[in-house]
């Protein structure tokens, strides 16, 4: 069981390294596919069950149709190219340097005693109880937050919006 | 034998670095997209490690709404890019430097 | 009562606020209107809290509103002190306030800028009442600084006047003089009693068991103090020169507050103060002697000025002078007695002037005046009434008081009396002098103004000629309320105003009067009455008798340069002190300090903040990517400072 839960996590590094360096853009969009996929049985593994049928749902599932769907829209097999130059290299080995530094200093610094684990507090009941009272306005905040998107996306997706001097062209 | 959360907090790390790599050196706007997603299931993980470390449901709580947020932001972000596709044809970001001074 | 009170004030502001917001689209019919209506019930509603007040039958009233600063120990209430002194004041400034709005109205008919002129002229009616209701100095010194705004609005009224606008900032810069003193004295008073209420300060006084000072102790350093922000309101030596100028300004505004209120705003401040100052012998005698030489001075400057206005204001300070010689004496309520009557008189002439410049045609020089009593016979009646009230002969207002003072400074037992009684009396003489001089030399005699002008000359209109009247009876009667000692009848003004000086320490100095006989009070009143005759008469025979004219007035030579040119005291002061502040601004402030030190430092930051910006812009390239990771940089560099801050 436990192996299993090593095997996807190594997986899950190694589609995120595949994704740094596939050269199509469908590839590395199926490349976070199997990423995410992989998270989700990781999700799972740590009781978050309910969280982790979300992931599959709605990342693995609609995000990346949408993904998709854009890709093809455009140019699925065009390559894409990357930039390498050796002053960005070091810039962002620093920026991950710090980022380690600062989570093994909160990991070391952070109490080790792990909680008795009751699977009873991760149950899906236990979870919609909080979700429905206490997170009650940020829940209704956040829907609110979706219709706003839709809205918003499907302006964007509008035929005419285009720049002002393509305007002038079509009219 | 349960294997600690410190493990997939760890794990968390290195996806979120990776995703950040990806968004600093890649120049095409859909992959840099890409990116930024593996960087929220990153963090997402973490949450959920937390959560599972403290014995508390809240963080899977978090998770849910980080979801919805990227959802919405997918949504939006993507009709962005069919924009400025339409208007520069082209998704590489070095060349829409429209920000510059 | 409370909110009676609170009305008074409010009303002028009101009008201040519809006329100087609105009173441009509004006919000058309802301007006036709405300026007369507030002013005229305020005056009404001034009387009405007189009898309030006298059925009351109280000491005094304090009403607190709102406080209005606190800090610490430090706290300014928005109060009214209502007492006799205030009430006193209320009703001047209410009633001559009142019927010189009314005369502005034919006064100010045909000029430009008249719904201008009534709101400043109700905003002084504002401050002017703020200073005198105040029950605190701090509230008092709002009144002050109001009533130096409008002053200073209203002598720059025809702005457009180059010597219109200099008089304005001639007086607003003398002003800050004065009031820089009386801005020190208000800390020293915080800082000594830790409260700014007159009845808590003065209350503090007598608890703390101030005895009279015998040197330079706090009290009379706060008296000086006090004093030197009364000469420049009150126009007394040394900074009495704006007065003079700011008869640059509207008549009516020279009769309101260059003679009628404002500059009694001094007299009526340091008898607030009489507990201070009746403690501290020094400061009176400062006051006293500042008094009495302003009184002489000014009044020997005004012998042969030919601006007709020129004479009344040199008039005034001199008869400001009088009223700080009072006080110099301890005599309070006679200096406010004067002030009263004086009040009354000198808005009467300025009005009278006032009526025979309009006649003329804002004609100002009295050379070409004389033989106007024809033309204008209400205005030359009702200057006579003032004429005699303010030389000082029986029956009219002035003489009372005016020997009242004279009286008290022959008679009080404070250093240097003798000295202020012989320096007033002088100044009778030469007061009697220089006022019939004008009068004969505008309404009698031949005139000199030619005959094409003289068939314009016409009476006033009824608006402006009733006030007049109503001026004029008040200065004959106006002095009955405040009867000498020998006359045994008793003085219902100084009885009116005694509770006022309930924290004087020694009583006794005050009713030192009583101690002399009748008989020398009687003297005195036939000096001073023996004095203003010869006054008089000696303007007669010069300018009745013998016809001289302002020009011919020119044949004395030096004494006539000396004293027609002021005593050169404005070149003096351009010598002494303005000079050198232009040569020490130009040459240090400006070149040395301003352009180098104040603009380097400014240029400085400009130069510096160029050069960052020039360094971060380079930051801004345009790339995302390059974004992306100065957002990620800086996100670690928040987190770093969090953990290393607050998880420990």
């Amino acid at each position: 069981m436990e192996i299993l839960i090593y095997i996807f996590a190594i997986l899950s590094v190694l589609f995120a390294i595949n994704m740094l360096i596939q050269k199509k853009m469908i590839n590395v969009a199926l490349s976070l596919l199997g990423c995410m996929v992989s998270i989700a049985v990781l999700f799972i593994y740590l009781y978050a069950t309910f969280v982790g049928m979300l992931q599959l749902i709605v990342y693995a599932g609609s995000v990346m149709v949408l993904f998709l769907i854009i890709i093809t829209l455009l140019d699925p097999f065009g390559k894409i190219k990357y930039t390498f130059t050796s002053r960005l290299w070091t810039f962002f080995v620093s920026i991950i340097g710090l980022i380690f530094g600062l989570l093994l200093y909160v990991i070391y610094g952070s109490e080790k005693k792990v909680e008795a684990i009751n699977s009873s507090h991760f149950s899906i009941k236990a979870l919609s109880d909080r979700l429905f009272t206490i997170y009650l306005l940020p829940f209704e905040v956040i829907s609110i937050l979706i219709l706003v998107g839709i809205i918003g996306s499907i302006y964007f997706g509008k035929k005419n919006l285009t720049d002002g001097d393509e305007d002038e062209n079509n009219a | 034998m349960k294997i600690t959360p410190d493990f997939f907090i760890y794990l968390s790390m290195v996806l979120f670095s990776i995703g950040l790599i990806g968004v600093l050196v890649r120049r095409n706007l859909i992959v840099i997209f890409m990116f930024i997603e593996l960087m929220l299931n990153a963090v997402n993980l973490s949450f959920i490690a937390y959560s599972y470390k403290l014995g508390q449901v809240d963080g899977q709580i978090y998770v849910f709404f980080v979801m919805v947020l990227a959802a919405v932001e997918v949504a939006v972000g993507l009709g962005l890019i069919m924009l400025i596709y339409r208007n520069k044809k082209s998704l590489d970001v070095d060349e829409i430097n429209i920000m510059k001074n | 009562m409370k909110t009676l009170l609170i009305f008074i004030p409010i009303l002028p502001l009101i009008g201040f606020l519809l006329n100087g917001i609105f009173g441009r689209s509004f006919p000058k019919k309802l301007v006036h209107r709405i300026a007369i209506t507030t002013t005229g019930i305020s005056f009404l509603l001034a009387v009405i809290t007189f009898f309030k007040f006298l059925s009351l039958d109280v000491e005094s009233l304090v009403f607190n509103y709102f406080t209005w600063i606190k800090a610490g120990d430090f706290v300014a209430n928005f109060g009214f002190l209502l007492d006799p002194l205030s009430m006193v004041m209320v009703l001047v400034v209410t009633g001559v306030g009142f019927l010189i709005h009314v005369y502005s109205i034919g006064y100010m008919w045909n000029d430009i800028g008249y719904n201008r002129f009534f709101a400043y002229l109700n905003l002084f009616m504002f401050s002017m009442l703020i200073l005198v209701l105040a029950n605190n100095y701090l509230l008092l010194f709002v009144g002050w600084e109001g009533v130096g705004l409008c002053s200073y609005l209203l002598i720059g009224f025809y702005f457009h006047k180059k010597s219109a606008s200099d008089a304005g900032k001639k007086a607003f810069i003398v002003n800050r003089i004065g009031d820089f003193g009386f801005v020190v004295g208000l800390m020293l008073i915080f800082f000594t009693f830790r409260t700014i209420d007159f009845e808590k300060v003065f209350s503090e006084i007598v608890n703390r068991g101030y005895g009279v000072e015998a040197g330079w102790g706090v009290l009379t350093v706060i008296g000086v103090l006090l004093f030197i922000g009364a000469t420049g309101k009150s126009a007394q030596i040394p900074l009495y020169v704006w007065l003079p100028d700011a008869m640059e300004g509207p008549t009516p505004v020279s009769a309101l507050i260059h003679a009628a209120t404002m500059v009694t705003a001094g007299v009526y401040m340091i008898t607030r103060s009489n507990a201070i100052y009746s403690r501290a012998p020094h400061a009176l005698f400062i006051v006293g002697l500042i008094g009495s030489i302003t009184a002489l001075f000014a009044a020997t400057i005004g012998i042969f000025q030919r601006d007709i206005k020129r004479v009344l204001a040199y008039s005034t300070v001199s008869q400001l002078g009088y009223m700080f010689t009072a006080l110099g004496v301890l005599a309070f309520s006679a200096g406010i007695f004067h002030l009263m009557t004086h009040a009354f008189f000198k808005a009467l002439l300025f009005l009278g002037s006032g009526s025979v410049i309009l006649a003329l045609h804002h004609e100002q020089d009295m050379q070409n005046m004389g033989g106007l009593k024809k033309y204008l016979p209400i205005t030359c009646w009702t200057m006579w009434a003032a004429t005699l009230a303010i030389s000082g002969i029986p029956i009219f207002a002035g003489f009372f008081s005016k020997d009242e003072i004279l009286w008290r400074s022959y008679s009080t037992p404070v250093k240097g009396h003798m000295i202020f009684y012989i320096l007033g009396t002088v100044a009778a003489l030469i007061t009697a002098l220089y006022m019939f001089r004008l009068m004969f030399l505008t309404f009698h005699g031949k005139t000199r103004l030619p005959e094409d002008k003289l068939s314009h000359v016409h009476e006033s209109p009824k608006s402006m000629t009733g006030v007049l009247v109503v001026l004029a009876i008040l200065s004959t009667i106006g002095g009955f309320v405040g009867m000498p000692g020998w006359t045994k009848i008793p003085n219902i003004f100084e009885n009116f105003l005694e509770p006022v000086f309930k924290f004087m320490p020694h009583k006794g100095i005050v009713h030192a009067v009583e101690g002399h006989s009748a008989g020398n009070e009687l003297l005195v009143t036939l000096v001073s009455i023996l004095v203003a005759g010869i006054g008089a008469l000696i303007a007669y025979i010069i300018y009745l008798k013998k016809e001289v004219t302002p020009e011919k007035e020119e044949n004395l030579g030096l004494i006539y340069k000396l004293i027609f040119n002021k005593y050169y005291v404005d070149e003096i002061y351009n010598f002494l002190v303005v000079q050198p502040i232009k040569w020490f601004s130009t040459n240090v402030l400006w070149k040395i300090v301003d352009v180098s030190i104040i603009d380097g430092i400014v240029n400085g930051y400009a130069y510096l903040t160029e050069g960052l910006s020039v360094g971060v812009s380079k930051i801004q390239n345009g790339f995302i990517r390059s974004y992306v990771g100065w957002i990620a940089l800086g996100g670690i560099g928040i987190l770093y400072y969090i953990l290393i801050n607050f998880i420990k």
